[in-house]
């Protein structure tokens, strides 16, 4: 993507966002009185990301076009950003914390490793690597820091 | 001042137990590329929950400063700076290892590296308490304008664009404000979540803000590859007239990085360079600089780990976080519900000696960890990418759960991590961010509060000689920012 285009888009959404804040924030009742209320301030700062927003956007565009936005290694932030969600999701529905983090620990391992040819020893360092780590988080964070996961 | 009142043994055991814990991690993330000092802070974060305030203060301490020596190391052995701040020494540094011998490179490193740490720390020590008697009497117009001066100066000095840099700390203040209203008890943009009432979870957001969106940025490229360099000439060796030629540079450095420190929003960055700048217009062999000269290595690193012990005495006496790393050292106080602050110097005398304390121990401890396993840390850096990632990501959804306990945390540091990731590939800066989510409610707090007790008078912010001067600075910075800002045209693009 040009990155005068990825530029509009965020002042865009940011703007949207900070109207948002505005829609949500400026009608807050203010049982002091006075000019700032629990919605004054943001609003304020909202008020001024949109103008600063509207700064930015007037420059890009006046600006020359620019390199193009590359997003390098795309497709395993996507992958891991799944593999996060279905980590997230499946332990808020299952639990079983541990067993989860080791399949998504030695997963990622194999998966960035895949990078060069992948052998079956790497393999089983990864999974064995996962499962101390896993084992060790489990001992220092459920007997000495008191966490249930 | 009586420092070493109430020490017992096993205070000191824990205090330097926890010191060591950090320095090594410290020294190790700030070693690897790529990782460096506020997701070392961030990691480690969660685990001061179960701490005593000052083990827990003095750990994230260790780790900030041992994070500025750190990043040397991967700057000198591979010429990859570890952190930002480890820039500046690239050139001599890798010259000199190059030239000479990474082991002299790193001598100078660590003995500038000392040598700010003990400067900004003993302006730390001697300033903390006249300073907190004057800000005993500051008012809270006072404390707004000193807040603003910080999020102002961030967009003055930054590197990247003014105007990204200032909707960064726009959206941090929102942020900030997220959660019940301190005065009216009222739900600002919780959309009626109930684990938003408490505001964002520090931890969840400092591990999204940098711990995750890093990670992204880690998989770019071969995420097999490993450096490469040679270990054998890394033992640090340096003679007494080697030491004494880098003392001049590392004083100069000290004192740029301990006032630079001092001036919330600045930070190492700029007191690197600008101490590189000064130690080379000082020195009887300027043409040696970039060519391997001692003096261009302990200058930057000296003013590196001076400015801990400067931007600490701003957040210690007035409650306000100069740099990003100290914003997140604030929430292990605000875990350990410690407001910084001139009434925390009065009322907590035994943990503002202990940090005192521990601030000098820490230095020394980072020289001896420094002289022994530098080369050890050295080693850690061919450990590649695809091992890394997936460390950082499991330890960052543990320390995050760690925090509260709530799953919701994790969604929402999964979803700042990809905003930031966004944010950072176009210019936005985090670390003002963050910044601007700590001083928020010190801000608005004492905005409104300065507005109520003045009868809705604006004129209050300008009355008194104080925060006429103030409003006199705030004015000249953003006068500066907006020149900046109108000279820069097309804005550049960082990488990171």
């Amino acid at each position: 993507m040009p990155s005068k285009t990825a530029d509009l888009l965020m002042y865009a959404v940011l703007a949207a966002l900070a109207g948002i804040v505005i829609w949500q924030t400026h009608a807050l009742p203010n049982p002091f009185g006075g000019t700032i209320g629990s919605g004054g301030f943001p609003t304020l700062m909202a008020g001024l990301a949109i103008l600063l927003c509207a700064i930015g956007a007037l420059r890009t565009l006046r600006a020359a076009a620019g390199p193009k936005l590359e997003f390098p290694g795309a497709a395993k932030g996507a992958v891991t950003l799944g593999a996060m969600i279905l980590l997230f999701g499946l332990w808020q529905a299952i639990g079983h914390f541990f067993l989860l983090a080791f399949v998504f620990l030695a997963g990622l391992l194999c998966f960035y490793a895949a990078d060069e040819r992948l052998s079956w020893r790497l393999v089983a360092l990864n999974l064995a690597g996962s499962a101390v780590v896993i084992g060790l988080i489990k001992a220092f964070f459920t007997y000495v820091l008191f966490v249930r996961f | 001042m009586d420092l070493l009142a109430h020490l017992d043994l096993a205070m000191l055991l824990s205090a330097a137990g926890s010191i060591v814990l950090g320095l090594f991690v410290g020294m190790l993330f700030g070693a690897l590329p790529g990782l460096g000092l506020t997701i070392a802070i961030t990691l480690l974060l969660p685990l001061t929950y179960t701490m005593e305030p000052l083990n827990a203060i003095l750990m994230l301490l260790a780790v900030y400063q041992a994070a500025e020596y750190g990043g040397s190391i991967s700057a000198i052995a591979l010429g990859i700076p570890g952190t930002v701040m480890a820039a500046p020494i690239v050139k001599d540094g890798r010259a000199m290892a190059q030239e000479s011998s990474p082991g002299r490179a790193l001598g100078f490193s660590l003995y500038g590296s000392t040598l700010g740490g003990l400067v900004g720390g003993l302006v730390l020590i001697l300033f903390a308490q006249p300073l907190a008697r004057f800000a005993l009497r500051l008012g809270d117009a006072e404390f707004f304008l000193l807040g603003l001066m910080g999020l102002v100066a961030v967009t003055a000095f930054a590197e990247r664009d003014p105007i990204k840099v200032a909707i960064s700390i726009c959206f941090g203040m929102i942020a900030g404000t997220i959660g019940l209203d301190v005065f009216t008890g009222m739900p600002r943009l919780t959309f009626d979540v109930p684990q938003l009432y408490e505001g964002l979870n520090l931890i969840a957001l400092v591990v999204g803000l940098f711990a995750f969106s890093e990670a992204f940025f880690m998989m770019a490229g071969n995420m097999r590859h490993r450096f490469m360099f040679d270990a054998r000439q890394m033992k640090i060796t340096l003679t007494l007239r080697e030491m004494l030629g880098g003392l001049k540079a590392g004083m100069i450095g000290g004192v740029i990085g301990t006032l630079l420190g001092i001036l919330p929003g600045v930070g190492s960055t700029v007191a690197g360079w600008l101490s590189y700048s000064a130690a080379k217009s000082a020195s009887r062999h300027p043409e040696k600089f970039g060519r391997g000269s001692g003096e261009g290595i302990a200058a930057p690193d000296s003013a590196n780990n001076a400015v801990v012990g400067g931007a600490l005495l701003p957040f210690l006496t007035l409650g306000i976080p100069g740099t990003a790393g100290i914003a997140i050292i604030a929430g292990a106080f605000i875990i350990h519900g410690i407001t910084p602050g001139p009434q925390m110097i009065r009322d907590h005398p035994d943990l503002i000696n202990g940090i005192f304390v521990g601030f000098i121990v820490t230095t020394f401890g980072m020289f001896l960890m420094g002289k022994f396993l530098s080369r050890g840390f050295a080693r850690a850096l061919v450990t590649p990418n695809f091992v890394l990632v997936p460390g950082v990501l499991i330890l960052s959804i543990v320390g995050v759960y760690t925090s509260r306990a709530q799953i919701f945390d994790l969604w929402l540091a999964l979803a700042i991590g990809a905003g930031a990731y966004l944010m950072r590939r176009l210019d936005y800066s985090v670390a003002g961010f963050v910044l601007a989510f700590v001083l928020s409610p010190i801000i608005e707090v004492s905005f409104r509060r300065a507005l109520l007790i003045s009868g809705d008078d604006y004129t209050v912010f300008v009355t008194r000689p104080i925060s006429a001067v103030l409003v006199a600075v705030v004015a000249a910075m953003l006068g500066y920012t907006v020149l900046k800002a109108l000279r820069r045209r097309p804005p550049a693009r960082h990488e990171a």
